[in-house]
């Protein structure tokens, strides 16, 4: 009897992070190369696969809550598991608001997996190799651990492929490497990615690291899976960093040499977009390449920028909507060169295929030409995300963005004119930045609020490669510190800290003061374009008022108050001005009335 | 929703709630931008 024979490379995405919209892309365009190429290739999103197996009841029952928001929104979430299953994984039309039914998810992943082994606060590399060895005490890890135990027998590949994207899924990376390693201890695993290319030399430097991994890939992953999958002996294959050193200098790869990706083997309907989104590149790092706190930027102006031609971008949105079915894509390059992209979609439209789509960019000279815009639209763009870091130009110039601030409200009226939706990734603590240039920063975005929408907010971070860390000239206003010193990242603005880098020390205000001004951003900027709006954001209506109010099943009462599970909000209820009448509350007085117009207004319930 | 002014002219849903002192306070301050912002979908 012949033994089936092994996958040669596996890659996986490891948890833990939120990137839980769509498939991130580095899976499946390394799979299709290396099939291309003639290596067998499979894949497993483990970030994803937890999150749909924590949804599940028997997981949920076992967390034990240690406060009420928890012990209410698991008991919610248990009680109503299938509606949630149904409306968010299943896209089912269930009466359950989608957008509801994803903050509820959200909010069960934030209880899950917060608190555990997987997720511990990250203040140091050598912190993320012991934290990958901890005990598996907690639900969330317990799962986590079986289900990657499953995927490294179930493959029995030769090859296990990491790649780590984020600085979250650093710990779980290297966990899964060393389940890996005691499981079958005779496949080759690599850890690659963002992060390894950010963070690779500090990891190899650390002790303990090729106790986890066989090898560390800091360059692209291509030419170094497919030498692995071919059977080429680690140490003869270059571009790795070994126990025994650096194996020789990568091979050169070029996107052009990439067919489309192939998606099969992640759930690709079941993500937790409203829709399934399609990821798509047209691009390898960053055209402008110039921006000093941005780590692709560096490494793009290294002669690394790569591009597709229209023709092969177009030929990569025809084969995967084909291929996934989808009608979004969602072209996730670090900053989209918007001429290419928009002559290959029109190319794939004139082929007789309709999508709409998305982009990432700078708010670029470009956007100023109306014809250009609308052109955009009528191809179908529908969302811009973008950087904003101020609206002054002595501090765009200092940080060399390229970009001129005098154009920026043209732009965003052009594209609320158009109907493309800016959403505006926010960001902190620029070098030099003065109290007022960071309030009149914050006024551009209040006059202009109702035009554009917010998907983060987060301070500057010095990661490594950053020419604002490599290069003394870039540090006017501040000081970096060395690697020596930990690390500084967004807790309190992103998920599971964000990013992660060098700490800085600011001249003047200091960084917590800093800090404070963008919380007083979020605190004040009203962002119109979102779609759903935290009662935060919403105007009050001077004339709301309510008699009663039936409760939304997501407002959980429990004595004198109410939780809103959706926005992790917590309200008192008056007893002098209102009583409890399930399913809701009536008002007993005026000001009660006015209680409940204002409840309503929040989202707690109909009246 | 028409917005474009500041808070000074304007109060929010949760600024009136919190007045009325129907908001938990602990819930306000706490991890406000990471809650609001993430994952605008």
């Amino acid at each position: 009897m012949t033994q089936p024979s092994r996958t040669d490379v596996h890659m996986v995405f490891p948890g833990v992070t939120e990137a839980r919209l769509f498939p991130y892309l580095s899976l499946p365009m390394l799979v299709s190369y290396l099939r291309d190429h003639g290596v067998t290739a499979t894949q497993t999103d483990l970030n994803i696969t937890l999150t749909h197996r924590l949804l599940r009841p028997d997981a949920l029952r076992e967390h034990l809550a240690d406060n009420d928001f928890d012990r209410t929104l698991l008991s919610f979430a248990v009680e109503q598991h299938e509606l949630l299953w149904r409306t968010v994984v299943e896209k089912a039309d269930t009466g359950l608001p989608f957008d509801v039914g994803f903050r509820l998810v959200s909010n069960l992943m934030d209880v899950m997996l917060g608190k555990t082994a997987l997720t511990p606060p990250l203040t140091s590399l050598s912190g993320a190799l012991t934290s990958a060895a901890a005990p598996a005490n907690d639900v969330a890890t317990r799962y986590h651990d079986q289900l990657a135990q499953t995927v490294v027998a179930d493959t029995a590949a030769r090859v296990l492929g990491i790649s780590v994207a984020f600085p979250s899924q650093l710990v779980p990376a290297f966990r899964l490497a060393r389940i890996a390693k005691r499981v079958a201890p005779d496949t080759t695993v690599v850890l690659g990615g963002q992060q390894l290319m950010l963070r690779g030399a500090a990891l190899a430097a650390q002790p303990g690291t090729f106790e986890y991994v066989d090898a560390l890939a800091t360059g692209q992953g291509e030419p170094v899976l497919l030498d692995l999958g071919k059977g080429t002996p680690l140490h003869s294959v270059p571009g790795l960093l070994t126990a025994e050193g650096p194996t020789g200098g990568a091979i050169p790869h070029h996107l052009s040499r990439n067919p489309p990706p192939e998606f099969d083997g992640l759930p690709f309907t079941s993500y937790l977009s409203p829709a399934p989104q399609l990821p798509l590149i047209s691009c390898v790092g960053c055209y402008w390449g110039r921006c000093t706190f941005c780590s692709y930027g560096n490494r793009s102006r290294k002669g690394a920028y790569q591009q597709l031609t229209q023709q092969e971008l177009a030929d990569h949105v025809e084969a995967t909507l084909c291929t996934t079915g989808s009608s979004f894509v969602a072209f996730v390059d670090e900053n989209c060169n918007l001429r290419l992209v928009l002559g290959a979609v029109e190319l794939v439209r004139a082929r007789g295929h309709a999508f709409t789509w998305s982009t990432r960019n700078r708010l670029e000279p470009l956007l100023t030409d109306r014809s250009f815009v609308h052109r955009m639209y009528a191809a179908g763009c529908r969302l811009m995300s973008v950087g904003y870091e101020t609206n002054a130009q002595r501090l765009l110039d200092a940080v060399d963005k390229g970009v001129r601030a005098d154009q920026y409200e043209e732009i965003v009226a052009l594209l609320d004119e158009a109907g493309i939706v800016l959403r505006l990734s926010v960001m902190g603590g620029l070098p030099d930045e003065t109290e007022r240039e960071a309030r009149e920063s914050r006024e551009f975005l209040i006059r202009n609020a109702h035009r554009l929408g917010i998907d983060a907010a987060q301070m500057m971070i010095a990661e490594p490669t950053a020419l604002l860390v490599e290069q003394a000239e870039h540090q006017g206003g501040l000081t970096v510190l060395g690697a020596e010193a930990g690390l500084q990242s967004n807790q309190g603005f992103s998920y599971l800290s964000g990013r992660h880098g060098h700490i800085i020390e600011y001249a003047g205000a200091s960084r917590e003061e800093r800090a404070a001004w963008l919380r007083e951003t979020v605190r004040t900027v009203l962002p119109g374009k979102n779609d759903e709006k935290h009662p935060r954001w919403k105007q009050r209506s001077a004339t709301a008022t309510a008699a009663r109010l039936a409760l939304h099943p997501w407002v959980v009462q429990i004595e004198d108050t109410l939780i809103d599970l959706r926005w992790r909000l917590r309200y008192r209820v008056r007893r002098e001005h209102m009583t409890v009448e399930p399913p809701g509350l009536v008002a007993r007085s005026e000001l009660g009335r006015r209680m409940l117009g204002l409840f309503e207004e929040a989202g707690l319930g109909n009246s | 929703m028409e917005n474009n002014e500041t808070r000074e002219d304007s109060a929010t849903v949760l600024d009136e709630l919190e007045s009325l002192e129907v908001v938990e306070a602990s819930e306000l301050e706490e991890g406000a931008a990471f809650h609001a912002f993430r994952f605008a979908i």
